[in-house]
Formats: structure tokens, sequence, C-alpha cells
């Protein structure tokens, strides 16, 4: 497919390197040109210098025949310009990031007027991700399949856990459980575990199931946390707006630090119901005085990941059942994840993951029928493909087919229910299909199979 | 990556050389095994660096430009071998002289007598223009996927031109539509010239001297003893491989509206157009009639221009008027993104243009400029750029011209000095015939073993675009700090 990205920031970037690893033909067009440089040296893409705006660069970088365009540069005026521009030179599909939440509630109603296919918010994206954490404190990362039939959740292991030192086998014996463990991490490795497979304590797990069942299962060993009903949040930009509003609308109490009195002002003008305080979310003593230790999680948002990190570390050891940090610089990133954080969520990485979904639903070419890729630290992958006529075994049992090494089916959904798949399962047509497997090793469905 | 690039590059090597034994097969000439030996070589050699994986898998500059320098040097290494096994070339000095030259697509020869060469051998020192002209790493990049980060190094050290851009998205596409221009034109020529009457075998190794703008000759007369047809068409592909490539992409794509956008392809055919006219102007007395001096004319102007080196004439017997004009065409040579060298016409553009710049700022010192090209205003760094590699090219044909001159004494000292010049102009340049010694009916077969491989590096250092072997024999490269 060919693609357009305008504008080669943080979140262009980590789109040019995802898709490029699914081998589309990327265009990246961005003013600056020390950026273009810097892309064009890292990966295999076309870069050109200047402005999406106007039409002679957009023709040179192939707007007229270009499958997708993404505009994610600073401005949103500038993005739904590009995208209108775009779209009457014949571009298929475009994709504006637009952040204002002025803009942004409008958009709804000007989308088709405009000629936009999908417009995204990074802050909002983040601010629903961290709100479907919180509705599961006690995972770690929660992603969904299949518009919500099935689950993806990961748990810590932590010592004294039940699970510690039990193989996979003995864990569907003692529990009988309808679940499916699909993917360990432990330190840097991540694995995908057999029947013999024995857990740790300090193992992450990421478990695939119906909500439901995932509920029940972790109620059993002892991984269960009620839904956070009270929520700190330090720091109050954008996400911190969204998921307040997010929050106050299912009743959850929520307190916001916030050190600028003119921003703090406007958030308790917009968030009914929410407690706004002014001061500085590193000072100790305050976060004492508005008792932290009592609320049932807390996220730091503010703008500096430094001090997201080292609130958040404080606020853990403190006792806060659930602790949510941003983290937006990828250098920081890496690093922040070996510091034992409870959960980390980068705005960038949430986004483009966003994008890279609605990309492949969309794609021209569904003959390959993905629908939702999760990866875990580029090693491995689970895929939610759709399965047609084209798969070669449908109607067989499971048992019967050779799979490849190191493939996992992590659950079939029929009619919006998610099957455990069984040696006697089979995956019929329209079924869509979980399959776990090592990054980049399977792009079709028919691949899983020798 | 590094070395499983090299091993690549030698698997293909040894491909190639199968032609040649084909070659002496067909022709009966019983020598294949002067090529079987070495592919043997290449591949035993080849095959284990193919499969081994390095620690370091990341691709940089640098990086980019030590593949570059390394395979070209290992090629011209082996590819050699050919030449001595068969007898033909006995010295392994001459020979590696005569491959690089080969690769490189110069032209120079240390031959007397090219027609006393075997066919297959013949076949394989033009093969060589053909390989070395599209470049080989490239090649391997364009046909082997998987390689993402940081190839585009590579493809910036091997082609030629101040800036090098691709064509369309993906580094491998581009280099397929270049090699797919580059071949489909090469067969055009072969089907013309075969069509007015040479023979197959000839025809087919022309075009490959032409294609690569490489200039070996099949006969000791060079391109003097063909047809007038045979000439007019040497000379009008000479001129076509001279053009950026990017020219008939967009041709194909129907853009033919940005070609005539693009500067250096203007400049390039202004210069051949004056060039020529003031060249046969100029031979008017030595010639029969216009006619034929605008043949020769034409003929030498587009051969050095697109450093390709063939000759229809003995030009060192011309006046110094039209000698001049071709030691200015040697220096500027062809069109970045050809397959002809020298210092590329887009750089003497930039470097021109930047300069009247900084000289209007000596007139009216606070005026604010900005000098363009190809109607992009030209960013400080690479105007910078293409003045360091001024400088440094006129530093190697200096020094190259101060060392020949231990070695080559000439009849007088003027003589010498300007043959050696001449001999390091012509081999930066990968144009192959200079002046007076190193003229066109002559060679370089008289220069000493040092000086041999000292201009074959010249040539290297012409071919690569200075960088990659400057950066190979740096011992900073090499340093772990």
């Amino acid at each position: 497919m060919n693609l357009l990205i305008i504008g080669a920031g943080k979140v262009g970037s980590t789109l040019v390197q995802n898709f490029l690893n699914e081998n589309h033909d990327i265009v990246v067009i961005d003013t600056d040109v020390s950026r273009v440089n810097d892309v064009v040296n890292r990966y295999d893409v076309q870069g050109i210098v200047g402005s999406g705006l106007t039409r002679e660069v957009l023709v040179d970088a192939g707007a007229e025949t270009a499958d997708f365009i993404i505009a994610c540069t600073p401005r949103d005026e500038v993005n739904i310009l590009c995208c209108v521009l775009a779209k009457k030179l014949g571009a298929k599909k475009t994709i504006a990031r637009v952040r204002d939440p002025e803009y942004f509630n409008e958009m709804r109603n000007m989308k088709e007027d405009l000629g936009l296919d999908f417009f995204f918010n990074p802050e909002l994206r983040t601010a629903k991700e961290i709100a479907e954490v919180l509705q599961f404190p006690s995972a770690k990362s929660v992603e969904s399949f299949a518009g919500g039939s099935a689950e993806m959740i990961c748990f810590h292991i932590g010592d004294g856990n039940p699970l510690d030192g039990k193989t996979l086998i003995e864990i569907a014996k003692e529990y009988g459980c309808k679940l499916l463990i699909g993917m360990v991490s432990r330190g840097n490795e991540v694995f995908i575990p057999r029947g013999d497979f024995k857990l740790n304590a300090g193992d992450d797990v990421h478990i695939i199931a119906s909500a439901t069942e995932i509920a029940k299962f972790s109620k059993k060993v002892k991984l269960f946390k009620p839904r956070a009903k009270s929520v700190f949040i330090i720091g109050g930009g954008k996400i911190a707006y969204y998921l307040a509003k997010e929050l106050l609308s299912t009743g959850v109490d929520v307190k916001i630090v916030e050190s600028d009195p003119v921003r703090a002002d406007e958030l308790s003008k917009e968030l009914e119901g929410a407690t706004v305080i002014l001061g500085d979310g590193t000072d100790h003593e305050l976060l004492a005085e508005e008792n932290i230790k009592r609320s049932n999680a807390c996220v730091t948002l503010t703008g500096m990941d430094e001090e997201n990190v080292i609130i958040s570390l404080y606020a853990s050891s403190k006792g806060v059942g659930k602790v949510i940090t941003k983290v937006d610089r990828p250098s920081i990133l890496e690093m922040s994840k070996k510091l034992g954080l409870d959960t980390v969520v980068s705005p960038r990485e949430c986004i483009a993951n966003h994008i890279i979904r609605f990309v492949r639903a969309h794609q021209a070419d569904t003959s390959l029928g993905i629908n939702t890729l999760y990866k875990l630290d580029d090693k491995v992958e689970a895929i939610e493909f759709t399965a047609s006529d084209k798969f070669g075994f449908i109607g067989k049992r499971l048992k019967d087919m050779q799979f490849k090494k190191n493939i996992l089916i992590g659950g079939i959904v029929r009619d919006g229910k998610y099957i455990l798949p069984t040696g006697d399962s089979s995956i019929e047509k329209g079924d869509k299909v979980i399959v776990v497997a090592p990054a980049r090793r399977v792009s079709d469905l028919s691949e899983i199979v020798k | 990556m590094v070395l499983s690039i090299l091993g690549k590059v030698l698997i293909i090597e040894a491909l190639l050389m199968l032609v040649p034994a084909l070659v002496s097969v067909i022709y009966n000439e019983n020598n294949h095994w002067d090529f079987l030996y070495p592919v043997i070589g290449l591949l035993l050699l080849g095959g284990p660096l193919n499969f081994l994986k390095g620690k370091e898998n990341e691709m940089y500059a640098k990086e980019g430009f030590v593949t570059v320098a390394i395979a070209w040097i290992v090629m011209s290494l082996v590819g050699a071998v050919p030449f001595v096994l068969s007898g033909e070339i006995p010295n392994y000095i001459d020979a590696f002289f005569e491959t690089v030259s080969g690769f490189t697509t110069t032209g120079a020869s240390i031959l007397n007598d090219v027609e006393g060469l075997s066919k297959s051998v013949m076949f394989w020192r033009l093969f060589t223009h053909w390989i070395g002209g599209m470049g080989v790493l490239v090649f391997v990049l364009a046909i082997i996927p998987g390689y993402n980060a940081g190839v585009m190094h590579v493809f910036r050290a091997e082609s030629p031109g101040p800036s090098v851009g691709k064509l369309v998205s993906k580094l491998s596409r581009t280099a397929k539509i270049l090699y797919g221009i580059y071949f489909i034109m090469t067969v055009v020529q072969m089907v013309i010239l075969w069509a007015i009457g040479n023979p197959l075998y000839d025809s087919v190794l022309l075009s490959f001297s032409t294609a690569g703008t490489g200039g070996f000759g099949l006969l000791n007369s060079s391109a003097a003893s063909y047809t007038s047809h045979t000439q007019i068409v040497l000379a009008v592909f000479m001129f076509l491989f001279g053009i950026n490539f990017n020219v008939y992409y967009l041709i194909l794509i129907g853009s033919v509206k940005k070609v005539f956008k693009m500067e250096e392809v203007r400049i390039y055919f202004i210069i051949v157009l004056v060039a020529t006219l003031a060249i046969a102007v100029n031979i008017l007395s030595l010639c029969a009639d216009f006619g034929q001096a605008m043949l020769h004319a034409f003929f030498q102007v587009t051969s050095i221009s697109s450093t390709t080196g063939l000759s229809t004439a003995n030009f060192d017997t011309w006046p110094a008027f039209s000698q001049a004009i071709l030691i200015v065409l040697t220096i500027i040579g062809a069109c970045g993104g050809s397959t002809g060298g020298g210092f590329k016409i887009a750089r003497m553009g930039i470097l021109v243009k930047s300069s009247a710049a900084d000289f209007r700022r000596l007139i009216n010192p606070r005026v604010v400029v900005r000098s363009k090209f190809d109607g992009e205003s030209l960013d400080s760094e690479t105007v910078r750029n293409v003045k360091t590699y001024f400088l440094l090219w006129v530093i190697i044909v200096v020094l190259s011209t101060l060392i020949l001159s231990l070695d080559f004494q000439g009849t007088s000292a003027f003589d010498g000095v300007y043959s050696n010049f001449s001999a390091s102009l012509a081999c930066i340049g990968n144009v192959g015939p200079g002046f007076d010694a190193v003229g066109p009916t002559m060679n370089y077969c008289f220069y000493s073993p040092f000086s041999k491989v000292l201009l074959s590096f010249v040539m290297l250092i012409g071919r690569l675009e200075i960088f990659p072997i400057l950066i190979l024999f740096t011992p900073r490269t090499w340093k772990r700090a």
C-alpha cells in the first residue's frame, strides 16, 4: 500500500517504523530538513522536504495514488487542510490528528464535509487507555479483541501468588477456567508458553479470555482488585482533562494537582465535580496533605517524563494500589520499563497503534484479514484475523492441523462469543481467530500452518 | 552486515564470471577454466561470508562507505585473476590496473595490442565496464530483500552525484527501476548496432563499453575504423548514458515537463552543443569537410563529456583550443545519477552558483542572496559538501601528478608533467585516454608498477566519489573509540 505521512515528529516516525515492518511504501513529508534526513537515513522511505499544504509537494509525494494520508503535524488546522487537499487530489483515505478539544468536538459534524475519513486525538486515546486500565486495576495492560468479545489482560505475578511455580497444565486443572495464557514476559525475554511451562514470581502473564471469565479467574488467584473509586491525577494537561471527564462520568472521585493557576482555574471551570488542587505535584507534603495514601489509584501526567517516574515511585512506596505513569520520550520509556513501575503508558505508542489498527481494518486489500495487532516488546505479537474462504483449513479440527513452531491459537470468537481453543475446536468461515506468534512471522492466517 | 553484504557481492561476481566462461565454450577457446577457477574461489570465499552474522547489524554512514570501498577493491583483485591465468596479461599488477579500469569504467588500458586478446578474455574485459557502470552493491540490495535500516548509506556511497535520492519510496524498487532502464537501453543499443551491420559479438561488446561509459575498445584504433553510422550510434548512446537516469524514469511515467526543469540536464545539453560546434570550427582545416569535422567533434565531445573515452580521431594532434575544451570536459564530466564519471555537472553548477553568491556579498556586504539549483534553494550543508569535495578532488589530482612525475619523465620536463597531469585527470574522471604520452592512440603500460597501483586507486577514488576510499584508509575509521 502507498502511505503518505505528513509530519515526521514523534508520532510520524513511530508510524513509519511500524508500517515498514508490514512492507508498505511510505513517503514522508516535513518542512524540517533535518527531521526528513533523519527518517530517510533510518528507514527505507522516501522523504520530501516541503509543506503538505502545497499542491506541488503533495503531487510529488504521490498523493494522487496514495491509499492513506496521515497528517500528524503539530497544528490541527494544517492537518485538516492537508487532508482536504489530498482528498481533492485523489487520495483514498485521509487521517488527521486533531487535538484541540474545541475542534475535536466539532469534527464529528464536519468530518464528511471535509472528506476526512478518520481523525484521532492522541490525548483522548491515551486517556481512554488509562481509563480502561483503571477498570481492571490489577492488570498492567488491557487489550480488546473482536470488538471487546475477548480481552488480553496482563497480570504481574508477585511473590506468594498461588500461580507461582505452577505449570499451565496444573493451573488449568486446578481452576478450570475457560482462559488461555498467551504470552509470558520474564526479564528481557518473551515466551509463548506451552502446557509444561512453569510460571515464576516476577513474570508478567498475558491472559486471553472473555472479560467475565478473566474477572472470575483473577478473584480465584488473588489478583483481583476492585475498580478504582478515587483517582489522584498529577498534572492537568489535555490527557488529564479527558481522563477526568471519562472517570467523572462513571462516578469516580477525581483529584487533579496542577501547578499553573490559569490552567487550574480552567480545569475547575470545565470539570464539574473534580477537585482541582493548585500546587506542585512533586511536593511530598502537598501529596501527604491531600492524602494520596487513601486514593485507589494515582496517574502521573505532567509534561516531564522524569517527574512522572519519580512521583509514581513515591506513590507506590506510599501504598497507592494502582499507579499509572505517562512517559513520552522513547529513550526514557525503555529505561523506565526496568524500574519496576506498575503501568506505563506512552501517548506516542498508543496513538500509533490506534492508527495502525485503523489502517489495517480499512485496507483496500482485505485478503490479509488482519483486524487487530498487539505487540509485546516487538518480540511477540497477538494478531486477530478474520477467517475467509482462502484459509484452506475451514472446518478442520485443530488437532488435525500441523502448526508451525511457536504458534499459538489464542482464541476463536464466533458470533461475539469467546471459544477456548482445544484440539477438537475448528475454525469456521467468518470466525475471528486470535493468533500469538513471534513478531513478523505471520501476516496471513494460512501462514500458521506448515 | 558489512561482511555478509561483501559475501553476496562475491557470489554475484562469481555468477557474472560464468558468462565469459560460457563465451569461451561457445567460441571453442578452451580457456574456460581460467574463469571457472576464480569462480570457485569466489564461491568458497563468498559463501561462508554470506551466512556470517556480524555482531553489529546496524549500518551507519561509516559502515556504508567502508562496505562500498572494500567491495570494489576485492572485486577488482579477484576480477584480475582470469587475465593472469589466461596468460594474456601475465603481470598481476597490470591485470589489476586493467580490471580496476574496467570496473570503474575508466577505459585506461595497459595493452599495446588489444586485438591479440582471445574472445572470452576480451568479453570479460568489456563486461567489467557494464558491471561497474551501475555498480554491484546497489544491485545486491535490489535483489536481496530484508535489508532496511541504513542501506541508504550504501546506495549513497556507490551512486554518483552530489544528492542521491530515491525515485520511489522503496530502495529496492528504485534500484530495480534504474537497473531496468540500464539493461533495456543497453539491449536497444546492441540491436541497433547489430541491425546496421556490425557483427553480433562486436555489437554486444561495444554496447557494454558505452553503456558503462567505459571506453575499452575492441580494436587498437579504438572507434576510428567503424563506419560513420556506427560512430553516430555510439556517440548518441554515449551522450544518453551520460544523462541522469532520473530523466528516463520521468519520461517513462510521463512527466516530460519535469525533465525540462532539470537544470543539470539542460547544462549538459548546452555544454555538449557548444563544445561540439566550437571544436568542429576549430578542426575544420584538418578534416575533409564540415560534416566530417562535426562527426569527429561530436564523437569526441560526447565521449569525453560522458567520460567514456572511445575515440575516432587522434585528438592529440588537434589545435590547442580544441584540446583545452576537451580538458575542461574531462574535469566537468557527466550528470550525477548517470553511469558517467568526472566532477559532475551538478556539483560544478552548485560550486559556480554559490561562489557567485559569495562574490555578490563582496559588492553588497549586506545583501541576502540564496542561490538556487534545479529550482531549489541550496542549503549551506550541500554547498559545504561540494566545496570540500572540490578541494579534495584538486588535492588528489595534484598529489597524483606529483608522484607520477617521479616515475615518468617524458621527452621533456613539460611533456612529462603534461602527460602525468592528464593521466591523473583521465583516471579520477574515469575518462581513460588523456593527452600526449597517454593520448587516445597510446596507453598506460610504460608506467612503473607503483604508478599503476596509484592510478588504480585514483580511478577507484574517482568512481566512488572520493569519500569511501579515503574513509577506508583513514586510521580513525578503525579506532574503537
